[in-house]
């Protein structure tokens, strides 16, 4: 009886960890493709926003620059600062809907941001914001961030703001738009 | 126990066989549909040349590498990105890590056809500053199925 009663745990266990294999198995192996009408619902254009913008660098949070900031940018993508990241008709329309209705004079955004701006300049990048120049001068000044490409550039935000983390990341948003974040690590499977 | 333990063992193997077999028709099946992709541009290129043959991967490596003169100064060469070895990863000009283009290290490149379009188009622009043709495609898509 005791016999039978060991075997009988013992064989419940090979079930379980044969199960687990299997399990981990199909979670590793099945290719994950999106699964159209599983989207959650949200703002028009985030789930593009996020998607598209995210395949060559971190999304940027819409609310650092003015609406007509957007309307230049989505509205030019094919020269999207030396590169040609053109969207589908229907991508770029949505894409510019999330931009401009959550832009840095929409109710997303915050007066200071733009404090300093002359109000017909149309500023192409959020480091051109007399704000973010003022609030990252000793950064800039020390080396710590530079302009431009590098592993110090201020393109990336989230090397120092991380995942939404700290005052800057709490007040603006940094890492509720996912995807950003570090340059490195995120893998990409876009470009086939 | 020793009866007992020998169905057991049978059992694990059974599981881990069933493990390489999904995975082996995952693969089958994105191999299925990158050879859609390519028979696609195989009768775009028949169209233009009847006696089109079948594509080329040395010549698909010649073009990944070039350093086309009307390529935008930003992406002198495919390889500015993706570097000269498919099967490293690749890094955007932001930064951003891009995975292997190498379909042996990548099994799910060149099976979304939109995508593929739509990668082909910005990529061809900024580097090509054209269009590219379905020759160049099938060939670019052969040499990374090939590595």
């Amino acid at each position: 009886m005791r016999q039978t009663r060991r075997t009988l745990r013992f064989r419940t266990l090979v079930v379980l960890a044969a199960g687990l294999l299997v399990l981990v198995a199909l979670g590793v192996t099945l290719p994950t493709r999106a699964q159209p009408g599983a989207q959650p619902p949200g703002p028009v254009g985030a789930r593009t926003w996020q998607s598209q913008c995210s395949a060559c660098h971190m999304a940027y949070p819409p609310w650092l620059l003015p609406a007509r900031s957007w309307r230049a940018i989505i509205g030019d993508l094919s020269h999207h600062f030396g590169e040609d990241a053109s969207l589908s008709k229907g991508q770029t329309a949505r894409a510019l809907a999330f931009g401009v209705s959550h832009a840095a004079d929409s109710r997303y955004g915050k007066a200071k941001f733009l404090r300093g701006l002359l109000p017909r300049a149309t500023p192409l990048y959020i480091t051109d914001l007399p704000w973010w120049r003022a609030k990252h001068r000793r950064f800039l000044l020390s080396g710590a961030i530079t302009l431009g490409p590098g592993p110090h550039a201020a393109a990336n935000c989230g090397r120092c703001h991380g995942a939404g983390r700290g005052r800057a990341g709490r007040e603006h948003g940094l890492g509720l738009i996912r995807g950003g974040g570090e340059g490195g690590g995120h893998e990409h499977e876009g470009g086939n | 126990m020793r009866r007992r333990t020998v169905p057991a063992l049978f059992f694990v193997f059974f599981v881990f066989a069933a493990a390489a077999a999904v995975r082996a028709t995952s693969v089958a099946q994105y191999a299925a549909e990158r050879q859609a992709i390519l028979n696609h541009y195989a009768a775009l290129a028949k169209k233009v040349d009847p006696n089109f043959k079948g594509f080329s991967a040395a010549a698909g490596k010649a073009f990944f590498l070039a350093h086309p003169a009307a390529a935008r100064p930003a992406t002198p060469s495919c390889s500015s990105c993706h570097t000269t070895n498919p099967h490293n990863w690749g890094e955007t000009r932001a930064g951003k890590k891009i995975a292997p283009v190498a379909v042996s290290v990548t099994p799910s490149r060149f099976t979304d056809p939109r995508k593929v379009e739509m990668w082909f188009r910005r990529n061809c622009e900024s580097v090509y500053g054209r269009t590219c043709t379905a020759f160049e495609k099938g060939n670019y898509i052969t040499f990374m199925a090939s590595q």
